[in-house]
């Protein structure tokens, strides 16, 4: 029984996070105690270390659920949420390890400190989704995002990786002064940080033009972490010029663990305001769909196209948060699983296809794809069926949700536009398994060469099959996603719109 | 066990073409022909005792299953048929063994992938016609997409991309509205019953006020418009027919095209049958129904390549059906679902035909033939039987379903069965004169007079087919009393809602909805 009356209790309430910072630190030492100082490419162990450190931390993370979490006012959640949340942190964090290795020996990029990074980036993750204090909500996201200024940087000496990661380190600057001065005007006129002592407050302040423009500071800071239109400009350059492992990472967890921010932010303590927020919100999920779907019809490489569809994802994710029930946040949940399953998946095969120092990828570097390299093609094919919310997919299951959720609370216009987007998008999902299977290769032997390392071919097809498992067989995961929720509303004082 | 008591029967032919289709993937590619073969046949000899099988007494579904698949959200694996769904069974199952022996020579390059597509299309298209649970229906629905997209994109002719692109587009942007049509209902019923449930029989009773039916048949009616296609929504089936492999197109007209209608029949009148009913719908579809009819005819009057005009015909034979299925009433209903079958015999044939034509001489242009009766009379006989059929002969199963189906619209619209009428004549029109340019005239050029005729293979394949076409033509009695008890309910279905419109007090219905629902 946690009940936070001593400062002990949050090493109980923290472990996962404790023990990845802590695991981090071992593998940097590792690191550096193999090299000297050698400048070389780190040890094939290094990457194992990491994963292994995720698996130990899944295993903490796990037994959160044993922890009876009594007390409200704790700066951490201790709710199956939280567990939930942290298990698609850690997946999306093995994925793009696995992914990793192999690559960044290709790129000349293999250093210990990019694993350490991604692992210091999950803990960012685990704390920004487990927040129930605005403080500790910036000091997660920080914690993430600056590792993952970094990693987008990592090959310093490539000119597009450099432009993304200062892009993506302006914009995200500002956001970031956004959020903390949202924090500060809602601290000074609710006098607290804390969600739980916030929502009584909520009739009070409601008013309050500082709170008001606090909580819209707050938004638009979360809007910018995922990507959302019109705070997405800095996503293309980013996602483009990041190492593809380190765009996976961006496009799955990073997104994820803000959106999980999102929903503990606002669609549960602050769901009293509901018609402050929702009508924005709402407009600004349509603008992201319709506007990023168009675009990404227009791209014409592969990773590019890859990263406006993750805006676009962003826009239905946003109509799962908007339904602000309990089928909203259990839709949310089972969406951004098979999300960062297909997602990573997707970037694995990219990975894969990447020829060239220039990391070039556009759409023509796939013809004839299929038929030479018959599985990769193949589980592309899954990923972008997915990604287009096709049945005998995952995705189409996760759509199916969000949309059930999204009738369920009335919001026909954003299902029927999340329809609709979905019909746009269909046009560039299919227009790579086209190219893939029906344009003819370039010559007999164009993509004999293309290959995935051991580690990264397991990631893939792992991601694969779930993706399929996730359509055929649902049941459990769709009960513990809606089990999970079903903590978020015990919190007292946070009402769910539930009602007339 | 009772294999064909129970869903079993059901259940193998939806999966028994997806193992096939297995099997071959994981056989040398020069296998693949003959396990889709095998495949073929067994899937034929297990259908056809259906017919029999099958219990014309009364309407309700036969050989029912109910297994949970996704129990939380209240989806089972539920199937069923009855005199509606049968044929279309048999159809398909029919359609499966000479697909494959009409692609025999013509494939032969990616066999493997070919064969396993065949199959796995074969699967959801049987699929459609049996679930009796709606989430299960549009899997299939949409599961069938992805096969047939890559049979015309990969074995199609030189516009093949864009026509596969077409086809999977117009299909999809139908279905994905009718998607939320399903889930609307799935809501509606969840407030009224409080029990999660995406089945047939319990969407039938769901009492739903008239904006809500507009709305929603208006969801479904696109995706089966897009699909049947009814004019002005059936601009892709031509390029997708011109494209498409000779397999693909006649599983395209055999039985694709029917899920459109089969669509109408078993969800957008019995779901919504104030909204199916109501003057404007009706007076819509049999407008729509007639436009397709002559301006289609016209179009193929013109036509100067053989398959582009085969395909025209399947718009304006379809275009006989949506008069029938709007007739509501027996007559019509029944008609339709002849003509159902009969199209789907005759226009496979005549794209069998073509694309032995096409095998020969690599050509569909009616121009380059001529005279083809001197150089290869059995392919010349065939070809006049099977123009025959889709002309509507008495003697043939096209003339009674037209027969039907105008007698239908006349106890409703006489002036539509009128002008619908010369529908009949046009064909004529269009047919006849494709029939004599190619098979008669002189034979002026040299190529022609050195063709192969049709070998023991291909006349084997086409032999069914004529003999089905003679049965539907003079004793159709069996099939249409087979039909008879389902229709006959469906029209009840839909007759009772004419009078009862929506639920019988909106009050009471809203009352139960506030209090459950979110904002």
């Amino acid at each position: 029984m946690l009940d936070f009356s001593s400062q002990a209790d949050y090493l109980q309430a923290l472990l996962p996070e404790i023990v990845l910072s802590l695991w981090a630190m071992l593998v940097l030492m590792v690191d550096v105690f193999q090299k000297g100082n050698r400048i070389e490419a780190s040890r094939p162990i290094i990457a194992w270390l990491a994963l292994a450190g995720l698996v130990v931390t899944g295993a903490a993370n796990a037994w959160l659920l044993t922890i009876d979490d009594a007390a409200v006012t704790g700066l951490v959640a201790v709710d199956s949420f939280r567990v939930f949340a942290n298990f698609i942190f850690l997946i999306a964090a093995a994925l793009s390890v696995l992914i990793s290795i192999g690559y960044l020996d290709r790129r000349d990029i293999n250093r210990g400190e990019f694993y350490v990074l991604m692992l210091y980036a999950t803990v960012g993750m685990m704390l920004l989704g487990s927040a129930r204090d605005l403080i500790l909500l910036f000091l997660g996201l920080e914690l993430m995002s600056v590792a993952v200024y970094v990693l987008v940087g990592f090959d310093r000496k490539d000119a597009r990786s450099s432009e993304g990661a200062l892009k993506y380190f302006l914009l995200g600057a500002f956001s970031s002064g956004f959020l903390l001065y949202g924090i500060a005007l809602i601290f000074g006129s609710t006098g607290s940080t804390n969600l739980a002592a916030i929502v009584p407050l909520l009739p009070e302040v409601q008013q309050s033009p500082m709170f008001m423009i606090g909580a819209a500071l707050l938004l638009v800071g979360l809007l910018f972490k995922v990507a959302a239109m019109p705070f997405h400009v800095w996503t293309p350059d980013a996602y483009d010029g990041a190492p593809t492992p380190v765009t996976a990472l961006m496009a799955t967890g990073v997104k994820a663990a803000a959106f999980a921010a999102f929903i503990r932010v606002f669609a549960v303590a602050f769901a009293g305001i509901y018609e402050e927020w929702g009508m924005v919100v709402g407009w600004l999920a349509l603008l992201t769909m319709f506007a990023a779907n168009l675009v990404a019809l227009t791209q014409g490489s592969v990773k590019r196209m890859l990263a406006y569809s993750s805006i676009a994802h962003a826009g239905y994710l946003l109509v799962a948060v908007l339904a602000a029930n309990a089928y909203g946040a259990a839709a949310f949940l089972f969406y951004l699983l098979v999300y960062t399953l297909m997602t990573i998946g997707a970037f694995g095969v990219v990975i894969a296809n990447t020829r060239g120092p220039r990391e070039l990828n556009t759409l023509e570097d796939y013809a004839g794809f299929g038929w030479q390299q018959p599985l990769l093609g193949a589980m592309f094919s899954i990923f972008l069926l997915s990604l287009a919310g096709f049945p005998l997919t995952g995705g189409f299951i996760g759509k199916l949700y969000i949309l059930r959720a999204s009738l369920e609370a009335g919001n026909v216009v954003l299902a029927v536009s999340l329809v609709l987007a979905s019909v746009i998008s269909y046009f560039y999902y299919l227009r790579v398994v086209v190219v893939m299977y029906m344009r003819p290769a370039v010559s007999d032997d164009a993509h004999r060469h293309v290959q995935l390392t051991g580690p990264a071919q397991v990631a893939v097809t792992i991601s694969a099959v779930a993706v399929l498992a996730l359509f055929f067989l649902p049941g459990w995961v769709l009960d513990v996603a809606q089990r999970s929720v079903a903590s978020l509303f015990t919190v007292p004082g946070a009402f769910f719109g539930l009602g007339p | 066990m009772d294999f064909y008591g129970s869903h079993w029967v059901l259940t193998f032919l939806i999966f028994a073409p997806l193992v096939g289709a297995v099997v071959a993937l994981a056989m040398p590619a020069e296998r693949a022909r003959w396990i889709a073969l095998w495949t073929g046949v067994v899937e034929l000899l297990v259908a056809i005792p259906l017919f029999w099988t099958y219990d014309p007494v009364g309407p309700a579904m036969q050989n029912e299953v109910a297994l949970p698949w996704i129990a939380s959200w209240g989806i089972y694996y539920r199937l069923g048929i009855d005199g509606i769904s049968l044929f279309m069974v048999l159809l398909t199952a029919l359609l499966l063994p000479l697909m494959v022996l009409g692609s025999w020579t013509y494939i032969r390059d990616r066999e493997k992938i070919f064969y396993a597509m065949l199959m796995a299309l074969t699967t959801g298209v049987m699929g459609v016609f049996v679930s009796l649970d709606l989430f299960v229906f549009y899997v299939f629905w949409e599961m069938m997409l992805i096969p047939m997209y890559f049979l015309i994109g990969i074995w199609g002719g030189k516009d093949r991309i864009y026509a596969a692109v077409k086809f999977f587009l117009y299909t999809a942007a139908g279905s994905l509205l009718m998607l939320v049509g399903i889930l609307y209902l799935f809501f509606r019923h969840q407030t009224l019953t409080g029990t999660a449930s995406f089945a047939y029989a319990d969407f039938l009773n769901l009492p739903l006020t008239a904006g809500e039916q507009g709305w929603l048949f208006a969801a479904f009616a696109i995706a089966f418009a897009i699909k049947v296609p009814v004019f002005p929504l059936h601009t892709w089936l031509p390029a997708a027919h011109v494209q498409a492999p000779t397999a693909g197109s006649v599983i395209l007209a055999g039985v694709l095209l029917k899920m459109g209608t089969y669509g109408f029949l078993r969800f957008a009148l019995p779901l919504f049958p104030g909204a199916a009913s109501a003057d404007t719908t009706v007076m819509l579809f049999m407008v729509l129904g007639l436009i397709g009819i002559i301006y289609t005819a016209m179009v193929a009057a013109v036509q100067p390549n053989a398959k582009r005009l085969v395909a025209y015909t399947s718009v304006a034979h379809l275009g006989f059906a949506v008069l029938g299925i709007f007739a509501l009433n027996l007559q019509g209903l029944q008609g339709a679902l002849l003509l159902m079958i009969a199209h789907g015999v005759s226009t496979p044939m005549l794209f069998f035909l073509l694309g032995m034509l096409y095998e020969r001489t690599h050509s569909y242009e009616i121009e380059e033939f001529g005279g083809l009766a001197a150089s290869v009379p059995v392919f010349a006989l065939m070809l006049v039987v099977a123009a025959l059929a889709s002309i509507g002969l008495p003697g043939t199963g096209g003339f009674v379903s037209e027969f039907l189906v105008l007698i239908g619209t006349f106890r409703v619209q006489p002036w539509i069965a009128l002008i619908a009428a010369s529908g009949v004549i046009f064909a004529a029109f269009y047919m006849l004169p494709m029939v004599q340019k190619t098979v008669f005239n002189a034979l002026t050029k040299p190529a022609n007079r050195v063709i192969a005729d049709l070998n023991r293979r291909e006349i084997g394949l086409l032999l069914p087919l004529v003999a089905i076409i003679f049965w539907l033509g003079i004793y159709p009695r069996p099939i249409l009393d087979r039909m008879e008890p389902s229709v006959t309910r469906l029209i009840e279905q839909v007759e009772t809602a004419r009078f009862v419109e929506g639920p019988a007090d909106p009050d009471a219905v809203a009352a139960s909805i506030t209090g459950t629902t979110g904002r």
